[in-house]
């Protein structure tokens, strides 16, 4: 401080000096502080910083700490008066947000922003936590639980405001894609404008609230959103009514008049599926043929173990299929599945391949034991490919 | 003579939920013009109505045409109370007015630019809806033909077919054929907010009133100079400015002045100009047969040569085919009534005269790439032609190589006047008087400079309370109008002379030498021999409102120089009084401008600037004083010397005023390193010399350049108190960051054009500043408010470094007692270019391409030695001298952020629509102007009774900032065009009443609309 007052002047004179730059705090009052250029500046590091629920002064605390000051020679008021700049853009944009349609060629000529600045705005804005989202999960998204949410920021360590925003997100999606028909990954993306992976995500959450899967039970905390997400998937692809299995002939007239959507579990499918019981009466050869052919294949203390409680194994698989036909036990259906078949299994101590290599032989003698009555055997091998990838996903700690 | 305009209705978007009960609207719109209303059905129940409606047609006079707006409002249609209004557009109707043949919609019909012809022009879109309390509401889509029927009746009220430009410059493509002068208007009207009614109306209701006035004024204001200039034979404005002043209760004035011209559109497009541009190169090679004669004033200006070289004009020598600019020259001069007051040029009337000029160019272009056009100087026409003129103004800032033929210096005159009511508003006699008055004193001022002309004139006004000050300004100069014809006849046996005149007219030096003769001058002054040609006398300093001409010699590179002033004022004195106190205080204030203008120049180390604006805001408690402009070296003029402190008084401070000259030299280093200004005198020798001393005879006279430099006069600034310690501690701006070239001007003077041309990201912005000034130290402060704000910029813009961002224009305003609002508009151009849609082609036709595209998407950012080569262009020529290193690139990051989002997903993103870019330039730096589509003038209140929830008055006056410039881009893009140039931003007066929760603003835009075509970089590199 040799030059006294004069010290912060100098100090610009040259530009390697530059970022020490002056800490000399300006009391400027000021009211009105904008920038508006004709494209619509946007920062992503700034945005991610929105996004994730930081407020203007956290998320310029952030870029101090990680050296923008320094970086470019600025200072705090500077860094403010931006971050508030920035801040205040994305709140006039997240009106738009909520109909990413709105921002792009047919949209609004409020806002300027070209193709990719958009797909970061929209994507960034729409992305979810897996973490949050198992929270969410199963919860009906009625603004009673929107409430509850500092609970599930305070468990997940998720700034609240984030939470929020993915709820309503959820909740916007939801609300919007419920009824539209056809296929609900191609109508989120056509709709929020999202990538393939992250609507996906949403078409799990869509799919699981819209029916009602029970997810929150004590026993199922151990799943995490990754587990549903597989599972929900499974059944949009293999079990819903637009899915590649074609409805089975008899319910044919009753699907076209509905409007087609694979939000919903294929009516005709469950129905079919009490069929399956048959087997409980062929327990017998059923056993038969997977013990012959997994000998060998397990250790023998599994094996063992899978010859004593064999019964009880396949009937629990058998007799929920039996009964997936009643809306409540399909929505229970998570909970049946650990109840009966993770748990035993896993107080057996199998390994998850284990229950591959069960489920691998299972399967297949199932079909081979339906050999008169074909339609079954497919209704049979449609749900085992379900039941059996949803398992080996939810068969972990 | 009537006009019929046909409207059509076809649908609305995203409209607002007017029916809370059912969350939908019952939407109808009312279409208006003069006092005739249509209206579509009621289209129920819907947020995105489809009219799709029959035709509407008005019969409209096309004098109201002019005048009044195409209304068209939305409203909700309710059963039981009264019609909700959803909002409203308003329509110009002016640029469907224009001839077919001026705006280049019909490039075949240009021969008959006169008539206007009955095809008609069409405007379609989706417009947004606007509401003054609430913004923007949702779009409307609309169609409008225009179909005029031509006006032969001499007495007629219309002017429609003048084209109105605010383009201070030749618009692009075209060519003037003839400058008729300036040309003025004046309007009074009471403001409605002001009116009695507006006790009882609803504010939305007076808003709306104040818009739809100040549309019409603008219109009515437009029509009368159209007259005018049709009167003088023009048939185009160029340089229009239109101000409003909003003198509160004794009413609103709207002043409009500009410049009358004949233009005529050029025969050959964008492309031809390239090639030309290219003949030049290959010397007197092929001639193209469409250049062989052009006039004086030529306008197609090549992107690449503003500031390297200036395009030689008539290339060919066989000028005996009539060509047909010569025809429609002359066929011009029959038209123009032979009024004394026309300056119309006589181009071209005799073949005889051209060969001879074309001989002597032809000579001179082998050797200099000097603008030959400017052939021969006719003094006594010229003057002769000038005197008859009442007043010889011209509102461009930009002119022709060879235009200027001296820079006398600035002239400005302000006023201080005592607002009265005015009574009759038919006859604004004393708003006449008062503006008569000042331009008369502005052009005795340039007289006594010995000039003719007033080059960049603009004019101004700050209001207080009851006290108006009235500024008008430009540049004193001596023009070359004429294209003298019979050289032969006039220079008879003086044939010596005449080539010694010659090849001192070409310099490019000349225009800095003075006008005037050194015994007459009025004033005293420095003058010293011009350094590049030793010939012609030259000032010290020179400083112009204009831009700086083309072809003149810069060294180094120009930057933004800014003098800001403060007085404090009493309050309380009222009427009179105040008007007498401001009145004796601005010349101290201008005085005091000066000379932190000049000291700050000095130290620096530049000795001219270009592009001065003089700002005087008065206030309750303040005047302040803000001079912009920037500042530049000219190797014709002397070098400056370094301000040097003394402080005679107290021996006690001797170490102090030694740090202040230490202070004074580093900065005055600094600068010197940073705009290139040390190698100034080897660069004069080595790049620039070589380029002018075939025909010059300046080779030895250069080498005596140090001999100019030790010629120093020293300026002495006195510190005698505390006050001028400050002053020097003004003088002393921060250091404009690394990577940012900042000026006032269209481009940075000495900086290549190329540097900053690949693929630039063009960005006009809007920056309003609003805060406190403390009483005390209030100079002290204003200085820390505006670098406060350009360092904010410079911030903003951090990440698409390297970045140039021009025309800078500051305006101030004292709205409360201690509160100064500050708008600032520019231009930042950026060479940040992401174009995914070059590097696909490459990908099928080379490999190396893709390589090569790809490194310098990704891997250069990263790299910045890397990036500095690739960018070599850039680096060499300007920033030789400096370390390119410091530039923190944008940081890869940003790029990576973007690219994230599944790539799958943008499948479904619909064909991008195209970007609207505004500038705040004439031209678009990387795009090239195809043609011009009107002038557009929008006015926009914006009143709000939720402050607070709006996000406080920053969140108001952004929202408020973006609808704006969503509304310009919309009806740009419904006129067909892409770009709008020139775009300003004259008036942004925000009202604020915090008890209320209350806000108004109120804000003047508008701009040339054009359709501009991207330059192909292979085209142009």
């Amino acid at each position: 401080m040799k030059y006294g007052r004069y010290c912060w002047r100098a100090v610009f004179l040259f530009p390697q000096f530059c970022k020490i730059l002056f800490t000399f705090s300006i009391d400027m009052e000021c009211s009105v502080d904008v920038f508006v250029g004709n494209t619509t500046v946007i920062d992503p590091e700034i945005y991610q910083l929105w996004v994730d629920g930081n407020s203007a002064h956290e998320a310029a605390d952030v870029l101090q700490k990680r050296g923008i000051l320094q970086q470019w020679g600025a200072n705090m008021d500077l860094l403010m008066s931006d971050v508030l700049d920035h801040y205040r853009t994305f709140h006039m944009l997240e009106k738009t947000l909520h109909t990413p349609l709105k921002l792009t060629a047919t949209g609004e000529w409020t806002f300027q922003i070209d193709g990719d600045t958009q797909q970061l705005l929209i994507e960034k804005y729409y992305e979810l936590d897996d973490v949050v989202v198992r929270e969410v999960l199963g919860k009906k998204l009625s603004s009673r639980h929107r409430k509850d949410l500092d609970e599930v920021s305070e468990k997940t360590a998720i700034s609240l405001r984030s939470c929020r925003r993915q709820f309503d997100n959820v909740k916007r999606i939801h609300k919007l894609v419920e009824e539209l028909p056809g296929h609900i990954v191609n109508n989120i993306q056509h709709n929020f404008l999202l990538s393939t992976e992250l609507s996906r995500k949403y078409a799990a959450v869509v799919f699981i609230a819209v029916n009602r899967f029970e997810t929150t039970k004590r026993k199922l905390q151990y799943l995490n959103f990754s587990d549903f997400y597989h599972c929900a998937h499974q059944m949009i692809e293999h079990w819903s009514s637009t899915s590649c299995h074609a409805t089975s002939m008899r319910n044919q007239s009753e699907t076209e008049t509905e409007i087609e959507t694979d939000l919903d579990v294929d009516r005709g499918f469950l129905h079919d599926l009490r069929e399956v019981r048959i087997l409980l009466d062929k327990e017998k050869e059923l056993k038969h043929l997977v013990c012959s052919q997994l000998k060998g294949r397990l250790t023998d203390k599994i094996y063992s173990d899978m010859e004593s409680s064999f019964k009880t194994h396949s009937r629990s698989l058998v007799l929920l299929a039996g009964n997936l036909n009643r809306s409540r036990e399909l929505r229970s259906l998570f909970v049946d599945l650990v109840e009966r078949c993770v748990e035993p299994l896993r107080q057996a101590r199998w390994t998850s391949r284990d229950l591959r290599l069960f489920l691998d032989y299972y399967t297949p003698a199932g079909v081979q034991l339906f050999k008169s009555d074909s339609a079954t055997a497919l209704v049979w091998e449609r749900y085992m490919k379900v039941i059996s990838s949803c398992l080996v996903k939810i068969y972990h700690n | 003579m009537p006009g019929k305009v046909k409207v059509k209705i076809l649908a609305g978007r995203n409209l607002p939920v007017m029916d809370r009960s059912s969350d939908t609207t019952d939407a109808y719109v009312e279409i208006k013009l003069g006092g005739i209303t249509h209206k579509t059905d009621v289209f129920r129940k819907s947020l995105n109505p489809q009219w799709n409606s029959e035709w509407f047609i008005f019969e409209v006079d096309d004098a109201e045409l002019q005048d009044e707006p195409l209304q068209i409002r939305l409203m909700d249609y309710d059963t039981y109370s009264a019609n909700d209004a959803i909002g409203k557009v308003y329509l110009d109707l002016n640029p469907l007015l224009v001839t077919p043949g001026l705006s280049g919609r019909g490039i075949a019909r240009a021969e008959t630019c006169s008539v206007p012809s009955s095809g008609g022009t069409v405007l379609s879109g989706w417009l947004p809806v606007y509401d003054t309390m609430h913004g923007m509401r949702g779009e409307v889509s609309v169609i409008v033909k225009v179909e005029l029927f031509s006006d032969v009746n001499k007495f007629r009220q219309s002017s429609c077919g003048v084209q109105f430009f605010s383009t201070p410059a030749t618009p692009y493509g075209f060519k003037i054929q003839s400058i008729q002068g300036f040309v003025k208007e004046l309007v009074v009207n009471d403001d409605p907010e002001y009116q009695w009614i507006d006790k009882i109306r609803t504010p939305r209701a007076s808003n709306e009133a104040r818009q739809t006035l100040f549309s019409q004024l603008s219109g009515e204001v437009r029509r009368k100079i159209g007259l005018k200039v049709l009167e003088l034979g023009g048939n185009a404005v160029v340089g229009y400015q239109q101000m409003f002043d909003l003198e509160g209760v004794t009413g609103l004035v709207v002043r409009g002045i500009g410049t009358a011209v004949t233009l005529a559109r050029c025969h050959f497009d964008g492309n031809s100009a390239v090639t030309w541009f290219k003949d030049q190169h290959h010397g007197n090679g092929r001639e193209s047969p469409r250049c062989t004669a052009i006039s004086p004033v030529d306008v197609i200006k090549p992107l690449v040569s503003s500031t390297i070289t200036a395009p030689v004009v008539v290339h060919g020598t066989t000028p005996s085919r009539p060509t047909p600019c010569a025809r429609r020259s002359s066929e011009s001069e029959i038209n123009t009534t032979p009024k004394a007051s026309s300056l119309s040029d006589s181009f071209g009337s005799s073949g005889g005269g051209i060969s001879s000029n074309c001989r002597q160019t032809a000579h001179r272009q082998t050797s200099v790439p000097v603008p030959p056009s400017n052939t021969y100087l006719n003094g006594v026409d010229v003057t002769r032609n000038l005197d008859a003129l009442e007043y010889p103004f011209l509102t461009m800032k930009t002119y022709p190589p060879g235009f200027i033929v001296h820079v006398g210096g600035t002239v400005s005159a302000r006023s201080v006047k005592l607002l009265d009511r005015i009574n009759n508003s038919e006859e604004p006699e004393t708003r006449d008087n008062w503006w008569t008055e000042i331009r008369m004193e502005v052009r005795s001022h340039a007289r006594a400079l010995g000039c003719s002309v007033i080059l960049g004139y603009e004019e101004h006004t700050s209001i207080s309370e009851e006290v108006c000050v009235l500024s008008a300004s430009g540049t004193a100069a001596i023009v070359k109008l004429q294209h003298e014809v019979d050289t032969k006849d006039v220079n008879h046996g003086k044939s010596n002379t005449v080539i010694t005149e010659d090849s001192k007219v070409n310099l490019p030096c000349r225009v800095c030498h003075i006008p005037y003769s050194k015994a007459s001058i009025p004033f005293p002054i420095k003058l010293s021999r011009c350094a590049v040609c030793r010939k012609g006398k030259v000032p010290d300093v020179l400083i112009a409102t204009i831009e700086p001409p083309t072809g003149m010699l810069v060294s180094g590179r120009g930057c933004l120089i800014q003098a800001r002033l403060c007085r404090p004022k009493r309050a309380e004195s009222r009427g009179d009084q105040q008007a007498k106190e401001i009145s004796d205080g601005l010349p101290f204030l201008e005085y005091e401008l000066h000379r932190q203008l000049i000291n700050k120049l000095r130290t620096k180390g530049m000795n001219a600037i270009f592009h001065l604006k003089v700002q005087v805001s008065i206030g309750d408690r303040h005047v302040v004083g803000v001079a912009t402009g920037t500042a530049l070296f000219l190797s014709a003029l002397p070098t400056p010397s370094l301000p040097k402190p003394s402080n005679p008084s107290i021996s006690s401070k001797q170490s102090k005023r030694g740090r202040i000259h230490k202070l004074l030299i580093e900065a005055h280093a600094a600068s010197q390193e940073r705009y290139g200004l040390n190698k100034q005198l080897n660069k004069v020798n080595d790049v620039e010399e070589p380029k002018w001393t075939d025909s010059d005879d300046t080779d030895e006279d250069a080498n005596d350049l140090d001999l100019t430099a030790g010629n120093k006069d020293s300026c002495v600034i006195e510190i005698d108190d505390i006050e001028d310690i400050d002053v020097i501690e003004l003088l002393i701006d921060p250091e404009t960051p690394e990577g940012f070239d900042v000026v006032n001007t269209e481009t940075v003077p000495g900086l290549p054009i190329d540097s900053i041309r690949r693929r630039p990201n063009l960005q006009a912005f809007n920056r309003v500043w609003k805060g406190k000034i403390p009483t005390l130290q209030a100079a002290r402060h204003l200085n820390r408010c505006f670098e406060m704000i350009l360092r904010s910029i410079y911030f903003k813009l951090r990440k698409s470094r390297p970045c140039v961002i021009t025309n800078l224009e500051f305006s101030v305003d004292l709205p409360e007692d201690d509160e100064i609002q500050i708008t600032v508009l520019g231009t930042a151009i950026t060479a940040f270019s992401k174009t995914p849609t070059e590097v696909a082609p490459c990908i099928g036709t080379s490999l190396r391409g893709v390589g090569s595209a790809e490194s310098e998407m990704i891997f250069h950012l990263e790299d910045d030695v890397q990036s500095a080569t690739s960018n070599e262009q850039a680096a060499s020529t300007a920033r030789v001298n400096q370390p390119n290193r410091h530039i923190p690139l944008p940081p890869p990051s940003n790029q990576g952020l973007l690219r994230t989002p599944g790539d799958k997903a943008k499948i479904f993103v619909q064909k991008e629509r195209q970007p609207v870019d505004i500038v705040t330039l004439i031209h678009l730096p990387g795009s090239r102007v195809e043609r011009y589509l009107g002038h557009l003038n929008f006015f926009f209140i914006r009143e709000s009774t939720s402050i607070r929830e709006d996000g406080g008055l920053s969140g108001f006056m952004q929202s408020f900032i973006t609808e704006v410039l969503g509304i310009v881009r919309a009806h740009v893009s419904a006129l067909g065009g892409n770009a709008m140039v020139s775009y300003f931003m004259t008036q942004c007066v925000l009202l604020h009443n915090p008890h209320k929760n209350q806000g108004q603003c109120l804000i003047n835009v508008g701009g040339d609309v054009v359709q501009a075509a991207r330059c192909t970089p292979e085209k142009d590199v």
